[in-house]
């Protein structure tokens, strides 16, 4: 896999304040790679380091193959970021704001109207493309961002807080031009959000950040591994077995309804020696669903660690 | 040197103010009333004023006697007293006040420029883009300094109609702008308004609400106002000589205010503050 993002102790301070501590952290090309946390975690902070917007108090980054802070300006022509509050000249038209940051972004002059034209299909405004933006939803108006931040075709987008004080329906939207531009045109997605739900959604590896620390990196599976030593187990089994197959796991059945048990307290590692236990017993097996931690509560444990600490 | 970003956002920007509604009366009632009503009215009164003028000839010509030798001489080439009078409402006394124009024009977009994207949260958007900090500074500038030189250039030629048709009767003949005036609008009112715009973008930089920049840049409003007072107490006149040094004097301020904030004009500055 190719590596687009890698950084080295990347530290950012504000005064006495550390916003970024320490980040060591790699994105691959084309995967979705989640920035957790909560306000004031380092989210933001991050992109800009990434960016060249801000340079690093400590250690080093390259993205893309450039220096953040030596070629913060090449870097921008290859990155498109979505900021929190979607940046939208609202007394332009949604037209004239992708046509003003075309010139930006040095998309070529002969591709600009078509570039502009596909972005606002693309991101469901063409209808109202003339309209001033002041008049949009936050939805439409995030659309529009979105749209900016993919009208050069860069390379890694880094979407900050994407759905932040949108509806559910704006944020399903939303959510729904994220996936398409990541899997249908391959590029690499960088997304900082507290959504854990979208993150869970969206992300193939995440990055859990507390006080601008990594405090846990993996896919979503991993991370309910690492933090959720065991889980609950439903299993089912052919009818008129539901007793035998409970005695024969002496115990470990914390719920029988008819043919279905709930296991507790299972390590993941352990389920195939459950099954094989079964069906060593004769005992047929329908179906075994862990129930694995959702990025929620991977996150919840991961703050209760951090607490305790 | 980018300019197809750096007009993007000029362009961008003098679009948006030209939507700002109270900006656009500011730049229509301070140019009408200092560059058309007041010298309109005022010279067209001094053209009535001879007869009083006859009966105070001596304390004029005390008066005159003060004035710097520049002006005596050309004062002395107009055949009567009220022609003089005329003269000098006509090319000295607005020309302060006419000053003040291209100074609040340029500092009146200096301040949206910055500090007004800040207030209206699109700035993050701008700084995202390859344009670099030299760039988008001098993007800046020029949204000041573009509207502030048309409007002298405009207004300074609309002036010079109105006072040659208000003093018509007194001069009989196109006598304005004169050379001191010219020498006004085309060196000195370009320099005050770039003084007023590199002091604003300095300011604007470092504030969160346009209205902050405009509280702490309109302390450059002072040395006109002072140059004002001076000459209505004739303590200077704006003759040609005086003019092209207060303008040096402007321009080397300027110099100096934009090397600093080229120096200092950094997106990670602006950006830590949003």
């Amino acid at each position: 896999m190719n590596t687009v993002i890698e950084t080295h102790n990347l530290t950012r301070r504000f005064g006495t304040k550390t916003a970024v501590d320490r980040l060591s952290l790699t994105v691959y090309a084309g995967e979705v790679f989640g920035l957790l946390g909560h306000n004031g975690a380092g989210k933001t902070t991050t992109v800009r380091l990434l960016n060249g917007v801000l340079n690093p108090s400590d250690g080093s980054a390259l993205v893309l193959g450039f220096d953040p802070v030596k070629q913060g300006t090449e870097l921008r022509k290859h990155t498109g970021v979505l900021t929190e509050t979607p940046s939208v000249y609202e007394g332009l038209s949604a037209r004239e704001n992708l046509r003003v940051f075309a010139d930006l972004y040095g998309v070529p002059r002969d591709q600009v109207d078509q570039r502009v034209d596909q972005m606002l299909e693309q991101f469901k405004l063409a209808d109202r493309a003339k309209e001033k933006v002041g008049g949009y939803s936050k939805g439409m108006k995030q659309r529009l961002a979105l749209a900016r931040a993919f009208l050069h075709q860069p390379d890694i987008l880094f979407l900050d807080e994407p759905t932040a004080a949108l509806d559910p329906l704006a944020s399903k939207d939303v959510n729904d031009l994220i996936v398409q531009v990541s899997r249908d045109e391959g590029k690499t997605v960088v997304l900082a959000t507290h959504n854990l739900h979208d993150a869970q959604r969206l992300c193939d590896r995440v990055a859990v950040l507390e006080q601008g620390r990594v405090v846990a990196l993996g896919t979503p599976r991993e991370l309910a591994h690492q933090t959720h030593q065991s889980i609950t187990v439903e299993i089912e089994v052919a009818v008129g077995q539901g007793e035998r197959a409970k005695a024969i796991l002496n115990g470990a059945v914390s719920e029988i309804k008819g043919d279905k048990l709930t296991l507790s307290n299972v390590a993941y590692t352990g389920i195939p020696d459950v099954v094989a236990r079964l069906v060593s017993e004769k005992i047929a097996v329908f179906s075994v669903v862990p129930n694995e931690p959702s990025l929620e509560d991977v996150y919840f444990t991961l703050q209760k660690r951090g607490e305790s600490s | 040197m980018n300019w197809r970003a750096i007009w993007a956002v000029v362009r961008k920007d003098l679009r948006l103010v030209s939507q700002n509604k109270n900006v656009i009366a500011s730049l229509t009632i301070m140019p009408l009333l200092f560059f058309v009503i007041m010298p309109g009215v005022l010279v067209y009164l001094s053209t009535g004023s001879g007869s009083v003028l006859g009966e105070m000839q001596s304390d004029l010509g005390e008066f005159f006697a003060n004035m710097p030798p520049s002006l005596r001489a050309e004062l002395q080439t107009y055949d009567t007293i009220g022609q003089q009078f005329t003269l000098l409402i006509a090319a000295y006394l607005f020309a302060p006040l006419f000053l003040m124009v291209p100074l609040m024009v340029s500092m009146t977009f200096g301040a949206d420029s910055i500090a007004g994207e800040h207030e209206r949260k699109t700035l993050e958007g701008l700084i995202y883009t390859p344009i670099t900090d030299f760039e988008l500074y001098v993007a800046k500038l020029l949204i000041a300094w573009i509207p502030a030189l048309i409007v002298t250039f405009v207004g300074g030629t609309i002036n010079a109609v109105v006072v040659n048709i208000a003093a018509w009767g007194q001069m009989g003949r196109v006598f304005f702008p004169n050379a001191a005036w010219l020498t006004m609008v085309l060196w000195l009112a370009p320099a005050i308004a770039a003084l007023g715009l590199s002091a604003i973008i300095l300011v604007s930089a470092r504030a969160k609400t346009v209205q902050e920049a405009v509280q702490l840049g309109s302390l450059v409003v002072l040395p006109v106002v002072l140059l004002l007072i001076a000459q209505l107490a004739g303590v200077v006149y704006l003759s040609i000589e005086v003019i092209l040094i207060v303008g040096v004097i402007a321009w080397l301020i300027v110099l100096a205010l934009l090397w600093v904030g080229a120096k200092t004009f950094r997106r990670g500055e602006l950006i830590a503050r949003l």
